[in-house]
């Protein structure tokens, strides 16, 4: 056979539809391989390992990228002041400004003495005040960072956070998407809600604190957890604790298999793990963490010293005092006359839902959610209880 | 035994192995999209985010370290930088028997930070597990945070990973490791999308739904009480944070994971060294099985559903046997002209469905992680991660085979292997990328790869 | 919804589609000069019937057992060169070469032989079950990753209609291959043209479905450093 009938033997056409084949083949990898071309030598950079967290991050980040803007070129205005324009924004330099109401603003303000605003403003860029400030009801804001104090009347919205280095007041029914922080205090009134709160202080609107009546029990009249050995296992089935269902996890930490619903104010001594729900009488004393992995409740005028933690929602009786974290995945309610302090550093309480606040709290830390801080009425704290957990009497033993 | 005879048995073996192999890897498929899909959904992490800050016990950071010279300074100085309170912080740097300068580095960095406490190991058993029994005797911290040496930890990592102590129940807490080097070869590129997918959908769907994520003895940490309870560290396995993570749930501990603690991490750029490392996680991860299975079993602290996904995550490497022996036995199928001549049209559903379906659920898993962290361009690398698929099932069946042999002939498993570095002192070895100066004159130069810091060994020395 | 009106339309229109399918395939057997039989019809599955199926003649290895050892040498030294080069892909070329002695072996010492309407029953048979269920990886698959429905129920209809061109040109060129070289790459082609190119083209559209979903991601990274 010579070369041409060699040549005319071969399939030609058939391996063109091989070569369409592979090329067919190739096309499926084309975009991994040139995405592999483009992606080689490169470094995974977009985490920034200098972070740190700082509760009032926004407001300062704000005032530093402030300082730098403040040094570009700016024109006089004839009133006083300047305007600065920076990549299609405006921002605007004052001394004192007082707006009237239904102002209406596009431009980032600098005012570098107080700020007021009338009611129904709409301010639709962040604000920094080296002064006080004080905003008018039903007003809108992006964002504010005072240097003062900062009042928002009733009614206010910010699309984003709010930091004061004084004293914070947040209106009645004054929504902040994001966090609200100041370096010395924070007020909600009524109806305020809030992505978190942080300062040394957080108090909502007073009301007449009712856990007076129940202060801590005598050591003899409470029960202790874990008992101590040689415990009478009848008495201790009747105060609502069965021993045989407690078992040690590690040193000091104990697992109780079931619900737990004591009938006595409880004494704490280490940790304990509730696999279940944990309904904690009042005038308890918790010396160490305590955790239920369904709904927890922690009954009026109980002294907290440990962490409280809920897989599924935590009520916080009536004048409860604690000094460490509560942590809940669902929804929290912290009851009026709730106390949350410690001398050793800032408390906190975190929900993965709501956290609901009644009126006459105080909190020296931080309140955060996963949904809203809300300050609530009685009526729906009330609400809440009957929902979320057992019928209790005033004195906390369960009916 | 005629040939007729002998064919058709191995038929009805092939078609009992096809059989076996759809409902094993149909179970893990409807796993793998099961998480992914809950994930998908998640509008809130389980993760306790808020609280860093407000738990500061006293710690002790452990960096196990054996020949680490390239590597030491960098995670000993971002250690130095993190932002705990260094009054209840320590940092215990292990010299693992180096025959480097590893100890003299760590000498130096302990003479000028006293948070830092040396611990030089020159006898004694080697490997990983028994570096930390060796330095958690001498831990004073309330919680022990892990770290690789070749690790970058960022300045809040420690305050994030101890956050989710405040549970008494958690007994230990996995953070995300991130490779960075996904830029080097192909191979570092496709592990960073299985990381991704195991982390970002496989850890946090677990985490969320009360199983058991799995902690893997590097950026995370461990509460010693917790430890003490359990038996502490078990040096004889080679996958010793698998072995601890089973033996924690085992006993009604509980294991979290931070999501947003994300640490970077060097991943083979090499088939030889990704083999080995899946060796031994296979090897560690059945022999973990063998052993804790029993005890997972019996626990009367897992719930049924926990012990379901313990056994899947113990027994996950079995499956790409399973997967060959469903492809030969197919292929015996085929060869009789019977791979889709059933009687039943439901059965050569599934049979196509697993093959399909089952294949598709890592790779959906890997899409879904890349969608979820925002980077969605690394998706386009997933097709060529069959690849990497393939190279892995062969792996992993070396591995098993290696290990049952050891079993039944009594022959040892593989030496616990560090995992190569490729970067030296910030800079790269061979060819690759460097953003430091060269070595030279005697002097030894450390730069972080990522710039953050700048440290000149020659002037620790004056 | 859409899987069930994807999945009951296929299932509908089987008929057509399979007539459809063999046009094409017949159609490039013809372009690639590959000289045809008469048509065959077979049994794909009892609740699917029957489809017409191109016929051509499958080379044997009495007939020029030269060509086959050449072709055979050939594929193992082109496998081997690509196990030597590509470390990531040698299990797989391990694996195909598996696939290629097994194969080699059943042709010289068996004598087993197929038939181009065997084959195309064996790939039809696969097939038909992947368009069926394709609608159902498309709802889990794509649909889910995307921000809003009507971008996933495209991404569903294009892998659909793809599927379904894709196999015929596959089919067309493994009974080329049959035509030419017989047995010997018949189990190569079916698992790595059959089954795991199914898996490859929906794997190529959850990649671009996932990068194009990207710009609209509604999973955006959670801005945690704030």
């Amino acid at each position: 056979m010579n070369v041409w009938e060699t040549a005319r033997a071969i399939p030609w056409p058939f391996l063109a539809f091989g070569g369409v084949m592979g090329g067919i083949l190739y096309l499926h990898f084309y975009f991994a391989h040139s995405r592999w071309r483009r992606v080689r030598g490169q470094q995974t950079e977009d985490i920034d390992p200098s972070y740190v967290r700082r509760e009032d991050y926004f407001g300062q980040s704000f005032r530093i990228k402030l300082q730098s803007w403040l040094e570009l070129p700016a024109v006089a205005l004839p009133g006083g002041g300047r305007t600065i324009e920076k990549n299609g924004e405006t921002i605007r330099v004052s001394p004192a400004l007082r707006l009237a109401d239904r102002a209406q603003s596009d431009d980032i303000l600098a005012i570098q003495e107080d700020f007021s605003c009338g009611a129904a403003s709409h301010l639709s860029r962040e604000i920094y005040a080296a002064g006080n400030v004080t905003i008018g009801t039903g007003s809108k804001l992006q964002a504010l960072a005072a240097d003062g104090d900062a009042t928002l009347a009733s009614d206010v919205e910010v699309a984003r956070w709010v930091d004061s280095w004084g004293e914070l007041r947040l209106g009645r029914n004054c929504v902040i998407h994001s966090r609200a922080t100041a370096r010395k205090s924070i007020f909600l009134d009524a109806g305020v809600q809030a992505r978190s709160v942080f300062a040394p202080e957080v108090t909502t609107a007073p009301a007449a604190v009712d856990a007076g009546s129940n202060p801590i029990a005598s050591p003899e009249q409470l029960l202790q957890i874990p008992p101590a050995t040689g415990a009478d296992r009848s008495a201790l089935i009747r105060m609502g604790l069965d021993p045989a269902k407690l078992m040690t996890l590690g040193a000091e930490c104990w697992i109780y298999a079931g619900s737990l619903r004591p009938q006595a104010p409880v004494h704490l001594t280490a940790q304990l793990v509730v696999r279940g729900n944990c309904s904690i009488p009042a005038g308890s004393l918790l010396e160490d963490n305590l955790k239920a992995s369904g709904d927890l409740f922690i009954g009026a005028g109980s002294e907290c010293k440990g962490n409280l933690i809920s897989e599924k929602s935590l009520g916080v009786g009536p004048g409860v005092h604690f000094a460490r974290i509560i942590h809940a995945d669902g929804e929290i309610l912290l009851c009026n006359g709730v106390r949350g302090e410690s001398a050793k550093s800032p408390v906190a309480v975190d929900a993965g839902s709501w956290l609901y606040v009644e009126q006459g709290v105080i909190v020296r830390g931080k309140l955060s959610s996963g949904e809203r801080v809300r300050v609530v009425a009685r009526p729906f704290a009330e609400a809440w209880r009957r929902k979320h957990l057992p019928a209790r009497t005033e004195s906390g033993t369960a009916k | 035994m005629g040939k007729a005879d002998f064919l058709a048995v191995l038929i009805v073996l092939a078609k009992v192995g096809v059989g076996l192999a759809i409902v094993v890897l149909t179970l893990y498929a409807v796993r793998h999209y099961g998480l992914t899909l809950y994930r998908l959904s998640l509008k809130r992490l389980r993760d306790t985010n808020e609280l860093v800050g407000f738990l500061t016990p006293r710690i002790s950071v452990l960096v196990p370290m054996h020949n680490e010279e390239g590597v030491a300074a960098d995670v000993l100085q971002a250690l130095v930088e993190c932002d705990y309170d260094h009054d209840r912080l320590e940092i215990l740097a292990i010299d693992d028997r180096s025959s480097d300068r590893t100890g003299h580095i760590i000498d130096l960095f302990a003479a000028e930070h006293s948070i830092i406490k040396p611990i030089h190991r020159t006898r004694g058993a080697g490997g990983k597990g028994a570096a930390l029994i060796d330095a958690t005797k001498q831990a004073t911290g309330e919680i022990l945070l892990l770290f690789d040496a070749d690790y970058f930890p960022g300045r809040a990592m420690l305050k994030m990973l101890v956050s989710p102590f405040c549970d008494p129940e958690i007994g230990a807490v996995m953070g995300r490791v991130v490779p960075h080097n996904t830029g080097s070869t192909l191979l570092s590129a496709l592990l960073g999308l299985e990381r991704a997918a195991g982390y970002q959908i496989s850890q946090q769907a677990r985490f969320n739904l009360g199983l058991t994520p799995q902690f893997g003895g590097t950026v995370g940490g461990v509460r010693v009480t917790a430890l003490r309870a359990v038996g502490g560290w078990n040096s004889a396995s080679l996958t010793e944070d698998t072995d601890l993570t089973f033996r924690m749930a085992a006993s009604g501990w509980k294991i979290g994971y931070v999501n947003r603690a994300e640490c970077y991490e060097e991943a083979p750029e090499s088939w030889p060294v990704r083999k080995k490392q899946i060796v031994r996680w296979a090897m560690g991860h059945t022999e973990c099985l063998h052993r804790l299975g029993g005890e997972v079993w019996s626990s009367r602290f897992m719930s049924r559903f926990e012990k379901l996904d313990a056994f899947f995550v113990l027994g996950c490497y079995w499956t790409a046997p399973i997967l060959v022996m469903g492809w030969l036995a197919s292929l015996v199928l085929l060869f009789s002209l019977q791979a889709h001549q059933v009687p039943i049209f439901a059965v050569a559903l599934s049979l196509v469905g697993y093959q399909l379906f089952g294949s598709q659920a890592t790779f959906f898993e890997m899409g879904a992680a890349a969608l979820l962290d925002g980077k969605s361009r690394p998706a386009d690398l997933v097709p060529l991660n069959l690849f990497n698929f393939f190279a892995s099932t062969g792996a992993i069946c070396e591995a098993l085979f290696r290990y049952y042999s050891g079993r039944i002939f009594g022959s040892p498993g593989p030496g616990w292997h560090k995992t190569k570095r490729y970067r030296e002192n910030g800079l790269r070895n061979g060819n690759g990328n460097g953003n430091g100066n060269g070595n030279g004159g005697g002097h030894l130069y450390i730069q972080g790869a990522n710039g953050i810091y700048t440290c000149r060994l020659e002037e620790r020395q004056q | 919804m859409l899987s069930l009106v994807l999945t009951v339309a296929t299932f509908w229109f089987r008929a057509p589609l399979l007539a459809w399918h063999n046009h094409l395939s017949t159609a490039l057997l013809r372009l690639c000069d590959i000289p045809l039989g008469d048509s065959a019809q077979v049994e794909v599955f009892a609740p699917i019937g029957s489809a017409e199926v191109a016929t051509t003649s499958v080379f044997r290895l009495r007939q020029q057992p030269l060509r086959v050892a050449i072709l055979f040498v050939g594929a193992v030294l082109a496998l081997l060169a690509v196990y030597g080069r590509v470390e990531l892909a040698r299990n797989f070329i391990l694996f195909l070469l598996v696939l290629l002695l097994t194969a080699a072996a059943v042709m010289v010492f068996s004598g087993a032989e197929i038939t181009s309407a065997e084959f195309s029953q064996i790939w039809l048979r696969g097939e038909i079950l992947v368009w069926l269920l394709l609608p159902w990886f498309s709802a889990g698959l794509l649909v889910v990753l995307q921000p809003a429905a009507w971008p996933g129920l495209i991404w569903a209809v294009l892998m659909q209609a793809y599927g379904f061109f894709w196999s015929a040109i596959r089919l067309a060129f493994c009974l080329g291959v049959l035509h030419y070289s017989g047995l010997l790459f018949m189990p190569l082609l079916w698992f790595a043209l059959g089954l795991l190119a199914d898996v490859l083209y929906i794997v190529v559209f959850l990649s671009w479905s996932t990068r194009v979903a990207g710009f609209f991601a509604w999973g955006r990274r959670i801005s945690w450093q704030f």
